[in-house]
């Protein structure tokens, strides 16, 4: 019995389904979340599991009452709960990773259309919506054995401790404080050709022309070193700027996008003071894709403007 | 030597190993043959015998007056039972002279030949060719003489002859190149006879390096043929990202490869233009490979044109486990059919058949953006945006993305994680516009009138 035979071509496919991504991702960034629960003890857990469960139980609850498919088992819905308590200080209420997973998933992604159709980040744009209307808890980072974050040490022009910094036993959001783990996680996604290099890449290089030209300290190699590993840009820009459906599909685009985040993350760090920088900046680059994404389509094969006969 | 390469494309499951290390082997004509008689892109041809005539192998048996028509010969000895429709292997129904075998086969009715390739000149080849029928042997179908005759006021530099082979399973013209390899020199030879400026250059998919060590020894002493190894990616073998490979130009889709300077012969009839010139047989038989994990004997037969494929497969030993698809051609670009009951015809080139594990269907899921189709797009477009077209119905976007452009490759369906049809909806979309321009058109000349 020929079952399949009323299909056209072409009859053969890559193995690799969405939901595989997706779990790539996450397996990604296991290596910081582990260290981060490790570093900022079990209440992280607690988030990650509010976060995680919320997010995923907005999307079913979302999809079963207007009888669409349910999609969770795709894992965006996981991913994006992961990604939001990666970013939120380990002193925060128990509620706040709750209304947040809430808000990222049924304001931010399915309203506007769900998986592939959002403009905003919906970890970031929901950060964002918790740090306007509960500033307090989202800007403390006291409940750790220290009370001021690296970032915050090196706007205020204070040294900082590069060792500490790039192995994570620095205050911080959950997920952000380990330069080494993220940059394992980002090989990872790099090596499986999850994501492409590009718009980390001009990310951090426009980043740091910028920090070089305005900075404080010219070319040096250890304030700029700082700077990378400092706030949440290593986890921002590998992670969060490179989601497929906010980050321009064009090739040019990518680029372009990767040098604007640069620039704002620049302009953020060095004239304007908060210490939420790549989250900003992430959200402001969104907006600006669909308008990247026009003025870079690319010129087709062979294509020559046709005369009109 | 250097890698023919074109941006984008992809490195498909190969599948070639199943079939590629037995010689060719001529199958005995038996069972009805059919020999469709448009098998070409043209006019059809005509038929110049009747029912109850005996037809002798090589016997010219369908034939027309213009330049755009390729005579038919009988590919064996027999009878002409009825002049009926038969299927294609594009799933066409197709009028087709019906014989049935006689039991001995007798040797070919030859054309006439000459002692030595010298004694020809350019028209007398170019007569030949088109004499003997003598078609591109793929789905494309054209005539090759009416080519060739188009590229007479072109200053035609190049002769690519195509030997990439680029989709999965299919081991044909492998097996020709290494078993047949002078006489496609040879052939290649004839052809830049008739273009006395040009050089001739033999691509071939980097996974054949027997081929290439092997022809390359027989070019090794001719001045003007080369070797050019093809980085082996679909799609590879297509018209435009041969001449990007082996010449660095792009072309359009309103250009062809005439306009600079090259020609593309494919490995069947540059091997056919040897048997036609130099022993003077008609093109009464093609290889075609099979192949799959279904398969029982899979490998390269030499087919006679007009067999039934259930016949070859029969002949082959059949399957060896319960089919779940059976495609003609290759995974890529061949049709899935239902049953065998197709006459093979000068394009045929494969017959594979799957079993359910190799061909798994995926739930079709939404597009995430992440840009896989991107990336492997021939055509430097961005399929994924045909997808919202489609979807949304934003007919003025085709136009901003170029989706006329497309050569419905099926590189994007291949990749997308979502098992998103692009191919298709980009394709219905072409037909839409092509609808509403012809409808514009009518309007325009009623208004006009």
């Amino acid at each position: 019995m020929i079952e399949a035979f009323n299909t056209s071509s072409p009859h053969i496919k890559e193995k690799i389904q969405t939901k595989h991504i997706m779990l790539l991702v996450m397996i990604a960034l296991l290596p910081n979340t582990v260290f981060g629960i490790w570093h900022f003890g079990l209440r992280s857990l607690l988030l990650i599991v509010l976060s995680i469960g919320t997010s995923v139980g907005t999307e079913y609850l979302y999809e079963k009452a207007l009888k669409k498919e349910i999609t969770i088992s795709d894992g965006s819905a996981a991913l994006t709960g992961l990604l939001l308590a990666l970013n939120l200080p380990v002193g925060v209420k128990w509620w706040i990773p709750v209304i947040g997973g809430f808000v990222a998933i049924f304001v931010v992604k399915q309203l506007f259309g769900g998986l592939g159709q959002n403009i905003l980040n919906p970890a970031l744009a929901a950060k964002c919506m918790l740090l306007l209307f509960f500033t307090g808890q989202m800007t403390n980072y006291s409940s750790t054995s220290f009370s001021t974050t690296p970032l915050s040490q090196l706007k205020d022009g204070n040294p900082v401790e590069m060792w500490a910094m790039l192995v994570g036993k620095t205050p911080g959001t959950i997920g952000v404080t380990s330069t080494i783990f993220v940059l394992l996680g980002a090989s990872i996604l790099l090596a499986f050709g999850i994501i492409e290099w590009k718009i980390p890449g001009f990310c951090l290089l426009s980043f740091v022309i910028f920090i070089s030209i305005f900075g404080s300290h010219s070319f040096d190699m250890s304030y700029i070193t700082a700077h990378l590993c400092a706030g949440g840009l290593m986890l921002g820009v590998w992670f969060m700027a490179t989601d497929y459906a906010t980050s321009p599909i064009t090739k040019r685009g990518k680029i372009l996008y990767g040098i604007l985040l640069g620039i704002i993350v620049g302009i953020f760090r060095i004239f304007i003071p908060t210490y939420e920088d790549i989250t900003y900046a992430i959200i402001i680059g969104n907006v600006f894709v669909p308008l990247i994404e026009k003025v870079t389509i690319p010129k087709p094969f062979g294509y020559k403007k046709v005369e009109n006969n | 030597m250097r890698l023919g390469n074109f941006k984008g494309g992809v490195h498909l499951d190969d599948g070639k190993y199943i079939s590629k290390d037995e010689k060719l082997e001529f199958i005995k004509p038996v069972g009805e043959f059919a020999f469709i008689l448009p098998q070409h892109n043209g006019n059809s041809a005509k038929a110049i015998v009747n029912v109850g005539d005996k037809v002798k192998k090589g016997q010219l048996i369908a034939c027309a007056d213009e330049n755009l028509c390729a005579p038919i010969y009988s590919s064996i000895d027999g009878i002409v039972e009825k002049i009926e429709e038969r299927v294609t292997p594009c799933l066409k129904e197709q009028e087709a002279i019906v014989v049935s075998p006689s039991d001995e086969q007798g040797s070919t009715m030859l054309l006439s030949t000459k002692n030595s390739i010298d004694d020809w000149n350019k028209d007398e080849i170019l007569n030949r060719i088109k004499e003997a029928g003598i078609t591109d042997m793929d789905e494309r179908d054209h005539l090759v003489y009416s080519d060739l005759i188009a590229c007479e006021n072109k200053d035609i530099k190049l002769i690519i002859v195509n030997g990439a082979e680029c989709e999965p399973y299919i081991t044909c013209d492998y097996r020709r190149m290494l078993e047949n390899s002078k006489e496609i020199v040879e052939g290649l030879k004839i052809l830049l006879k008739c273009f006395p400026n040009a050089k001739g250059i033999i691509g071939i998919g980097d996974d054949k390096e027997d081929c290439i060590n092997k022809l390359q020894d027989i070019v090794k002493d001719e001045l003007n043929i080369h070797i050019l190894s093809l980085n082996l990616k679909y799609p590879q073998g297509f018209e435009r990202q041969l001449v990007q490979s082996v010449t660095h130009k792009k072309i359009n889709r309103k250009q062809t490869p005439m306009d600079v300077g090259c020609i593309i012969l494919n490995i069947e009839s540059i091997y056919a233009i040897y048997n036609a010139v130099i022993k003077g047989e008609p093109v009464i038989n093609r290889t075609i490979t099979l192949s799959g994990d279904a398969i029982a004997n899979p490998k390269n037969y030499i087919v006679p044109i007009g067999m039934n494929y259930k016949d070859i497969v029969d002949f082959a030993g059949g399957f060896k486990s319960e089919p779940a698809k059976i495609i003609s051609g290759g995974p890529m670009m061949g049709t899935a059919i239902e049953d065998l009951n197709i006459t093979t015809t000068k394009s045929s080139s494969a017959i594979l058949a799957f079993t359910s594990e190799l061909i798994k269907e995926n739930k079709r899921t939404v597009c995430t953006k992440c840009g896989r189709c991107v990336n492997v797009c021939p055509i430097n477009l961005i399929p994924s945006k045909f997808v919202q077209i489609f979807e949304k119905n934003k007919q003025n976007d085709f136009e901003l993305y170029n989706g006329v452009e497309c050569i419905e490759c099926g590189c994007c369906n291949y990749v997308c994680p979502s098992n998103i049809p692009i191919k298709q909806m980009i394709a219905s979309l072409k037909d839409d516009i092509e609808n509403n321009s012809k409808h514009v058109d009518n309007e325009k000349e009623k208004g006009e009138k």
